[in-house]
């Protein structure tokens, strides 16, 4: 009788670890920035993790009365992509312990770009620092999850 | 016959840098969505890209690592949806890859026009070899919907790249 609640254990830890999201997989959702001023939706495309735009409280350029777009982007060519669904957040991959690196963020209202990682500090807080050369000389913004419905 | 020597060792050292060919392929990708679509939320299309480079490199004799440099030069985009892309606000191409590689905001058309064709803005300085040479590589078209649709979307692109070989 030991023996068969053992292997049934066994068992429903295997479907239960099945069905769970894999660990890097944790980050993907929308989440709002520490200013409140945008919304980004995190997703995966290949093995790496993207984040793009997806609300903003203020969508509307007061200069142009239209959508914002990336009017400081490095590249002139490129200074009509709109900031809704703009991804400022690049190519971060998995490491461990609730961490993503390798990544870089984006800057919209200065066109910079920063090298980047992610710690999520529970399931509904990530904290992002972009740095310049070391992650010592860099800032930490502290992101929120977005609940649906808001 | 020192000259003739540092002569012959300036050709020797420049024939050793070895050269340069550039060639162009068009590649022809379709992007599919189900829907549906919202106007509150920017949808993204992708494509992964296979086996569509392997006669090109073959016609080169060329591996990943023959690749030096790599730039988008053309990108038309057609839709057969007899709304055309009405429905649509702009449309902003990507390129992501595996490895080292950046993400990249490749073409744009901001905004689109009601027709069913046309060519977007390559970007200006978006060198794609890093992309190429990854084996996992991905074309995002990103659609920005003016209005909820619920009716799936397909649109097809050309796009043509010009690719540069080092032997």
């Amino acid at each position: 009788m030991k023996k068969i609640s053992i292997v049934l254990g066994a068992a429903l830890m295997c479907v239960l670890m099945a069905f769970a999201p894999a660990s890097g997989d944790r980050l993907l959702g929308v989440w709002q920035s520490g200013s409140g001023k945008a919304g980004v939706k995190i997703e995966k495309i290949g093995t790496k993790y993207y984040g793009k735009i997806v609300w903003l409280k203020e969508p509307v350029d007061p200069a142009t009365g239209k959508p914002k777009v990336d009017k400081n982007n490095p590249d002139e060519k490129m200074r009509t992509v709109p900031l809704k669904g703009y991804r400022i957040l690049k190519d971060f991959t998995y490491k461990d312990n609730d961490e993503w690196g390798d990544g870089t963020i984006y800057d919209p209202e200065n066109g910079s770009t920063y090298k980047s990682v992610i710690k999520m500090k529970d399931n509904n807080t990530l904290d992002i620092r972009g740095y310049i050369g070391v992650q010592a000389l860099g800032r930490t913004d502290t992101w929120k999850r977005m609940k649906l419905g808001k | 016959m020192k000259k003739i020597l540092y002569l012959f060792a300036g050709i020797l050292l420049f024939s050793a840098c070895g050269k340069q060919t550039k060639d162009n392929i068009t590649l022809d990708i379709t992007f599919k969505s189900e829907g549906p679509f919202f106007e509150s939320s920017p949808e993204s299309l992708q494509h992964q890209l296979a086996d569509e480079l392997s006669a090109f490199m073959k016609q080169h004799n060329a591996a990943e690592a023959n690749i030096e440099a790599v730039k988008l030069i053309s990108a038309s985009f057609t839709t057969a949806d007899s709304a055309g892309f009405a429905d649509f606000g702009s449309l902003t191409l990507n390129m992501m890859a595996g490895g080292d590689s950046k993400a990249k905001e490749i073409a744009v058309q901001n905004p689109l026009s009601k027709e069913n064709t046309f060519n977007a803005q390559p970007a200006g300085d978006a060198d794609l070899a890093e992309h190429f040479k990854s084996k996992e590589k991905f074309l995002v078209c990103d659609l920005t919907p003016k209005n909820d649709r619920e009716t799936p979307f397909e649109l097809k692109a050309k796009l043509t790249f010009e690719f540069t070989f080092k032997d």
